[in-house]
């Protein structure tokens, strides 16, 4: 009949009471360490991974904030650049029959040696 | 075996690092996890090998289990996993399961436990995967067909068949006949 339990106590790991008792302990307090051990590794990286995040997320900020309120702006830049330039401005002279005077020369000629 | 809240319970209590949890749970399952092994590697000492490494990654990765009262099948499955990864190195070392120098029973065994646990090895050795971990957990751990369903992933009807299937197999095996039932894997 195969509605029959059959007898597998042969195979019972039980059976040595005492052992089984120790292999149970054994077990859990190894799964209970490797545990604490996981748990520490990744509380230790969220600790140091935590400031080293914010620092850098600080540093990024901040270094964004130097940069947007050092820089001129693209129309002053073209601005300067055109109001600075020997060629542009001697030809702005020429074109509208300005007369400037030596110092001014002098300074348009200097500002252009000085930036070059 | 626990019931399913009382499972939960317990692993609630581990994962929160309470030793007597961790102790309950392996009291529980280990057996379990021995039979499931052993229905793989067919090596007693071979198998505890395998559930011991097996329940331990398990606690310690208890917080990847996303249901507590289905603990045993999370943990069963770890177990199986770990057998397939223990039979592909056991197939490149290719040592026979046979040749197992410690397999002697333990001190509280009978006798003649030796030869009566290398015929039953042997049978089970028959059968496929499935049927094997049903008549291993009903017959030797106890477990009614409700648990081992709800473990498997199958239905009680089918847990029923396998157990029959099974029983069968091992009888004619054990009896001196070739087994029958290692096909339904």
């Amino acid at each position: 009949m195969s509605d029959e339990k059959i007898d597998l106590s042969a195979l019972d790991p039980t059976h040595d009471g005492p052992r089984w008792e120790r292999l149970v302990q054994a077990v859990a307090a190894r799964g209970r360490a490797a545990r604490r051990r996981r748990l520490t590794v990744s509380f230790q990286l969220v600790v140091w991974l935590r400031p080293a995040l914010a620092a850098a997320a600080c540093l990024g900020l901040l270094g964004g904030v130097a940069i947007a309120t050092s820089a001129p702006s693209g129309a002053e830049r073209a601005t300067a650049t055109a109001g600075e330039d020997p060629a542009f401005v001697l030809a702005a002279w020429a074109a509208t029959g300005e007369r400037p005077d030596t110092a001014e020369i002098l300074r348009i000629l200097g500002a252009s040696h000085g930036t070059d | 075996m626990l019931g399913t809240d009382a499972t939960a319970t317990l692993v609630a209590r581990a994962q929160r690092g309470e030793a007597a949890a961790f102790e309950a749970l392996a009291r529980a399952y280990l057996r379990a996890a021995y039979s499931v092994a052993l229905g793989f590697v067919g090596r007693p000492a071979d198998a505890e090998d395998v559930a011991q490494d097996a329940f331990v990654q398990a606690l310690e990765h208890l917080d990847s289990c996303r249901e507590p009262a289905r603990f045993a099948a999370w943990l069963l499955q770890i177990v199986r996993n770990r057998a397939r990864n223990w039979l592909a190195s056991r197939k490149l070392r290719d040592v026979p399961a046979a040749d197992a120098p410690n397999d002697a029973p333990g001190d509280g065994a009978p006798p003649d436990a030796g030869a009566l646990r290398g015929e039953l090895l042997a049978a089970l050795g028959g059968l496929g995967a499935v049927p094997r971990e049903v008549v291993l957990l009903h017959d030797l751990e106890g477990w009614t067909h409700a648990e081992i369903a709800a473990v498997l992933g199958i239905s009680e009807v089918m847990s029923r068949q396998h157990l029959f299937v099974a029983r069968r197999a091992l009888r004619r095996a054990i009896d001196g006949q070739s087994p029958s039932g290692g096909d339904d894997e």
